[in-house]
């Protein structure tokens, strides 16, 4: 539930952001190499610049080019628009799994839906200028990484704090 | 998680590497030995098996081991 609920309120904080700086279509210029690539991707071009160009690794992720193909698989590409939807959303779902944990950890309090901790981490999150716009706004890789890093250490956390084991698959 | 940090940034190999060496500390911290090694055989499995299959493919498709930005960062170049 806490996870909805966070999933909704990104969405609607990363609206307000999104109106805020210009309801702009693109991310950062190192995304548009990324929707450059991902396009050559998408069309079975390879990992080029170009369609015939040469072989170019011009990404830091390759998950993240893997997974921003996928979107452009899902629309058409002049559809830019739905694409960048898509990203962003992509990047918003990263985050509900990481804080959940996060907050439950914290509180002990995985019964109720929300609790004061919730609201005090999301609001440090949202307030402060730079976190949505680096894991979402910029339509990188950060929200992925974020979502990687804050999830495997809880995981160990929780682990060593007695609270649960870890499901070892899933941390592998 | 492993794989996929290792697959998301060239700086998942150390984070993954750490991770994997804090998992391994814990249980033989709470366990034992015998206990630690057999916890962190998994992750650090996928470790391995990720981390050489990158390198392998991106030999194969690119025709270097390493991250394109490592070149970048470590070649001297002004620009």
């Amino acid at each position: 539930m806490f996870s909805f609920l966070l999933f909704i309120v990104l969405s609607i904080v990363t609206l307000i952001y999104w109106l805020g700086y210009g309801r702009p279509l693109h991310g950062i210029d190192d995304a548009n190499i990324y929707f450059r690539l991902h396009g050559e991707l998408c069309f079975g071009h390879g990992f080029v610049w170009e369609q015939g160009g040469e072989k170019v690794e011009g990404f830091t992720s390759l998950l993240w080019t893997l997974i921003g193909s996928l979107c452009f698989l899902l629309y058409p590409c002049s559809l830019h628009t739905s694409f960048t939807s898509t990203e962003f959303i992509v990047d918003i779902c990263h985050h509900p799994p990481s804080f959940y944990p996060l907050s439950a950890g914290l509180t002990g309090q995985e019964h109720k839906t929300i609790t004061a901790t919730d609201i005090l981490i999301l609001a440090m999150l949202f307030f402060p200028l730079g976190f949505i716009e680096w894991s979402i706004l910029t339509l990188m890789e950060t929200g992925l990484w974020i979502f990687l890093i804050v999830y495997a250490t809880l995981a160990l956390a929780d682990q060593y704090l007695g609270h649960k084991r870890i499901n070892m698959p899933v941390f592998a | 998680m492993i794989a996929c940090m290792l697959l998301t940034r060239p700086e998942g190999l150390l984070f993954g590497l750490l991770l994997i060496a804090l998992l391994f500390a814990m249980t033989w911290r709470e366990q034992d030995l015998r206990s630690a090694l057999r916890t962190s055989a998994l992750p650090f499995a996928a470790y391995l098996v990720t981390a050489i299959g990158i390198i392998l493919w991106r030999l194969s498709y690119f025709g270097y081991p390493f991250p394109n930005t490592y070149y970048a960062k470590v070649s001297g170049q002004p620009y």
